[in-house]
């Protein structure tokens, strides 16, 4: 078992050291990445210029635009890495024709995704802190850190919910044998609803009722809730603003907590389940290698 | 046999649907009731045409692919429940190089990577790359990008790695393909090196039957996704019901010499037939038929030799794998 | 010959690559800072690919190049067919000379990687799509796939997937797709990659009707000697250098002295059998060289190839140095040399005379 864990580690150190050589290989990622992140938050600051003197109301939210964007943008940085990505991982190891050379070693079907996740992690997370550097560097964003445990909770449960509906629609590749580029799942929450109800930009309270209730599907809502509540300054514990913060008798940061925590412990299991019942699929139908 | 062989298949199936319109669809059994046992330590062949279903006997083997009847064994372990332990316990080249190759990575970063997912002792790693790339001539490549060399080059890549863990089972579908001769010579020495050193079984599809017959202890015949015959060279050669024979080309044979050699020759055990043509002095030539031959010839050739007979060319004729080859797949078709 | 008949006139061509390798050592942040700011060590390598290279093709003509792994097939077919610029010397295609014509003489069939077919499309739709990117009018284009598909014998797998076929099967498939595009001249680059026994004869049959029927001129590439047996001239390939061009007859003409005998013999001794019979073998006059090598799976005998002077008693030599030592000949066969063995020759003679790299 020990050594069992020991060699899953070394092949995910492996995969991470591969992945880096190929990432920095390549001499434009490092510039395209520090400067993208640079013309987001420029955005942001240019619409928090827009927005200083409307009467939109952010309330539960605190009072600095630009911290609230960049929170936005943390979690959406985070989703597009552990919700968008996954699906584009399994096709770069189906193409590159070695997912049956990775299950013939000794390794776990889900080693070689999550080695393979690397070039996210040095890729997109950093974007994270950058963002947040920036925002506070240059745009003058203020981040309070009375509640940083809570905070970090809060980050630990958005990067696994995201990543088990990653994996969810990671998993339609072989299951589906959707092997272009859209894909069901990740269209429609990344594409579709993240990009409509998950209030990177405004508060959710802004939208109509009927996308209120939908963006409740999806983590995102709930973590930028809290985190806005928690880290914005001037942040408000108490007034509720999500449609099942309303339902539930609980404290809207509670809430939040139950709602990520329920949706981590379904999809997380449902993705993995999923994952590897789509390579068994495959076993049985003869896609799973591309050479013969 | 007392031991115990490492692959046992009984009446192994796989099916595949395929499709033919959007809603219609007709089963192909691409392997089709194989029966197969395997024996620790050979080398097997399978030979057969395209689409015959080798490939996929293979993949069943390595527990890529799950059969869908039948049953069997590999390693000891069910292809059914165990999928998971007989793929941790054998290797496989595929027959395209580029398979597994990371462009990105030098030819040394793919080995070194392969060796820590493949869970290499971490002292043995360094030796071992060092080892396998001295061996493929793949040695003043070992800092390139694998796009900078060749495919042939690509291949012996593909092979090092298969190889840097001595499972007890290789895989080798066509290994020999798109490498020049001196490297299909080179990866043919080392498939017998590694069969004989560390006793590994190796099973392996070609298309070059020559290179069957150099390798093979037993070759397996498939046809449609069925075994036709699985023997031994030697014994698939008896079972052709032709005489080997031979035809000894010589110099100028006197009359009495002549007859004195074919009573000689005639007189030498499993001999069938024997007799002399030649009219001219530079044509002259004994045809020996025998079965085997193998076991005369040398005695035939002494034979002559004591006469002082001048021998100018020997040609042993025995049919080749080929054309057993041929023989077994044709017959089918004809029937 | 004469340039009016010759379709393809290559003269002097030369092409470098500069290879970059990167230093084992470097890694970690030290190589991520290096290649940021561009301060990477790469060493250039220079490789050079094709070395003054020139040759004659005449129209109707089919060619064979044999050269080891790397030896420039490639870079040549690319300079052929005008997608690589030599660096020096100039090429005549079909009376072309600009790159922009070259392009549309030549149909090029290749079979490296995953042949760029369209996985998620059937035999013949990809033929389909292949044709109308070459603008080949729908109705002419059916009546080709049907034809190329009847000359492979894949009319019967005509509706799967590029997935579900097998290793051969998709070979064929990047035959026909070549066999598609009516254009003067075909170039395959080893044809024979995965193809049974069968369906290899089939090709060269194609290939000759293809020739005599129809006019094509015919390039072929292989590894195996069998492939170029239907060709008129074969060139030598080596280290970009072309060591040898002509018919197989022309080709062995220096070595017209020379002959080859196969024997297998028993191998009873132990210990280091191999040297002992190469060292013993060539201290015979008659012999010229030994190549020895293990018998047939585990029949316990040694291969010898021999290449002994045509003159002399060599058969007889070799028996009575067999017989002396009691080792059993159990088949020997006198067979011609074969396209390696001439290969090898042609690079030994340039290497030494010539004195390449
Ligand atoms: N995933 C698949 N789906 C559908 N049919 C398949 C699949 N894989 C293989 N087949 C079919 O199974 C048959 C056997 O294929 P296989 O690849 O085993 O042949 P092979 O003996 O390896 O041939 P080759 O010598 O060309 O490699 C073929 O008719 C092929 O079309
Ligand atoms: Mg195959």
């Amino acid at each position: 078992m020990m050594q069992q864990l020991r060699r899953e580690w070394a092949s995910l150190m492996v995969f991470s050291k591969r992945e880096y050589i190929i990432w920095s290989s390549y001499r434009v990622n490092a510039w395209m990445w520090f400067l993208d992140v640079l013309f987001n938050t420029t955005i942001v600051f240019m619409l928090s210029l827009l927005t200083r003197d409307s009467t939109l109301d952010f309330a539960p939210y605190g009072n600095n635009y630009v911290t609230f964007v960049v929170l936005g943008f943390c979690v959406h940085y985070i989703s597009w890495t552990n919700l968008g990505d996954p699906f584009r991982r399994v096709a770069r190891i189906y193409w590159g024709g070695t997912m049956d050379l990775y299950l013939l070693s000794p390794l776990s079907y889900l080693t070689p995704f999550m080695g393979i996740m690397f070039r996210s992690v040095i890729d997109d997370y950093p974007r994270v802190i950058l963002s947040l550097l920036f925002g506070g560097i240059f745009f003058g964003a203020a981040y309070s850190v009375n509640q940083l445990p809570l905070g970090l909770l809060f980050l630990a449960l958005i990067l696994l919910s995201t990543l088990g509906i990653g994996m969810i629609s990671a998993s339609s590749f072989y299951l589906l044998n959707f092997k272009q580029n859209t894909e069901p799942v990740r269209f429609l929450l990344q594409d579709v609803i993240v990009a409509l109800a998950a209030g990177i930009y405004y508060p959710i309270t802004v939208l109509p009722e009927s996308l209120q209730i939908l963006g409740g599907f999806i983590p995102h809502t709930y973590a930028l809730d809290a985190l806005r509540r928690l880290i914005v300054p001037g942040g408000d514990f108490t007034t509720k603003a999500l449609p099942l913060q309303h339902w539930l008798p609980f404290a809207p940061i509670t809430t939040d907590i139950v709602a990520l925590t329920a949706m981590t412990l379904v999809v997380l299991p449902l993705g993995v389940w999923m994952y590897v019942s789509g390579i068994e699929k495959a076993r049985r139908k003869g896609t799973l290698t591309r050479w013969q | 046999m007392a031991v115990e062989p490492v692959i046992a298949l009984q009446q192994l199936v796989k099916t595949f649907q395929i499709r033919d319109s959007l809603f219609r669809s007709h089963p192909l059994n691409a392997v089709d009731n194989v029966d197969l046992d395997v024996h620790t330590g050979e080398v097997l062949g399978l030979l057969g045409r395209n689409g015959a279903g080798k490939t996929t006997l293979i993949k069943m083997m390595a527990g890529l692919l799950r059969p869908d009847g039948g049953t069997g064994r590999v390693l000891g372990y069910d292809v059914y429940r165990d999928h998971k332990k007989i793929r941790a316990s054998v290797s496989l080249v595929a027959p395209t190089a580029d398979v597994g190759t990371d462009n990105n990575l030098t030819v040394r970063q793919n080995l070194e990577f392969w060796a820590v997912v493949y869970d290499l002792d971490r002292q043995l790693r360094d030796q071992r790359i060092d080892e396998l790339l001295t061996f493929l001539n793949l040695k003043s490549y070992e800092d390139h990008w694998p796009i900078s060399i060749s495919a042939g080059m690509r291949q012996r890549l593909a092979i090092a790695r298969s190889l840097l863990v001595h499972n007890p089972i290789l895989f080798l579908d066509e290994p020999t393909v798109k490498l020049d001769a001196a490297g299909a010579h080179a990866v043919r020495e080392f498939i017998r090196k590694i069969n004989r050193e560390f006793g590994i079984t190796i099973i392996l599809t070609t298309h070059f039957i020559f290179e069957a017959e150099r390798l093979c202890d037993r070759v397996a015949i498939m046809d449609e996704g069925k075994i036709m015959s699985c023997d031994s060279v030697a014994n698939l050669r008896r079972h052709l019901q032709r005489y080997d024979s031979s035809v000894i080309q010589c110099g100028e044979v006197p009359e009495s010499l002549r007859r004195e050699a074919i009573r000689h020759l005639g007189a030498l055990p499993q001999v069938a037939s024997c007799s002399f043509q030649g009219e001219r002095a530079e044509a002259a030539q004994f045809e020996i038929s025998a079965d085997p031959l193998e076991s005369v010839l040398f005695d035939a050739l002494k034979t002559l030799r004591a006469h002082d007979i001048d021998i100018h060319a020997v040609d042993t004729n025995q049919p080749s794998l080929e054309d057993i080859f041929l023989d077994t797949v044709n017959s089918k078709g004809a029937s | 010959m004469t340039p009016q008949s010759a379709i393809i006139d290559v003269s002097h061509v030369s092409k470098t690559y500069r290879g970059v390798s990167i230093d084992r050592k470097e890694s970690g942040i030290g190589l991520w800072i290096k290649s940021a700011f561009r301060l990477t060590s790469n060493r250039a390598r220079t490789v050079r690919a094709l070395d003054d290279v020139s040759f004659q093709i005449e129209a109707g003509e089919i060619f064979g190049i044999y050269g080891a792994n790397g030896a420039g097939k490639t870079t040549l077919i690319k300079i052929l067919s005008g997608l690589l610029l030599p660096e020096s010397g100039s090429e005549r295609v079909n009376g072309c000379t600009g790159i922009d014509e070259i392009k549309d003489q030549i149909s090029y069939i290749s079979t490296n990687g995953w042949m760029g077919l369209e996985w998620q499309l059937t035999v013949y739709e990809n033929l389909m799509l292949y044709g109308h990117i070459f603008g080949i009018p729908t109705s002419e284009l059916r009546r080709r796939c049907d034809s190329v598909l009847g000359l492979f014998g894949m009319v019967a797998g005509k509706d799967k997937h590029i997935s579900e076929l097998s290793a051969g099967m998709r070979q064929k498939v990047t035959l026909m797709r070549g066999f598609l595009l009516d254009r003067p001249i075909l170039y395959l680059d080893e044809p024979t990659v995965s193809l049974d026994v069968q369906s290899s004869a089939a090709l060269r049959q194609i290939l000759v009707d293809a020739a005599r029927r129809d006019g094509k001129t015919v390039i072929v590439t292989s590894h195996n000697p069998v492939d170029l047996s239907i060709c008129r001239r074969i060139m030598l390939l080596y280290a970009g250098h072309v060591i040898a061009l002509g018919c197989e007859a022309e080709l062995a003409s220096p070595l017209q002295g020379i002959k080859a005998l196969r024997l297998t013999c028993a191998n009873h001794q132990s210990g280091d059998g191999a040297a002992d019979l190469v060292g013993g073998l060539l201290q015979l006059d008659v012999v010229r060289d030994v190549q020895v090598s293990e018998g047939n799976g585990r029949e316990n005998t040694w291969r010898v190839d021999l290449l002994v002077h045509r003159d002399g008693h060599a058969a007889s030599e070799i028996i009575d140095w067999f017989i002396a030592r009691d080792m059993p000949i159990v088949r020997m066969r006198s067979a011609p040399l074969t396209l390696q063995e001439l290969y090898a020759y042609h690079v030994d003679r340039t290497t030494v005379s010539g004195g390449l790299a």
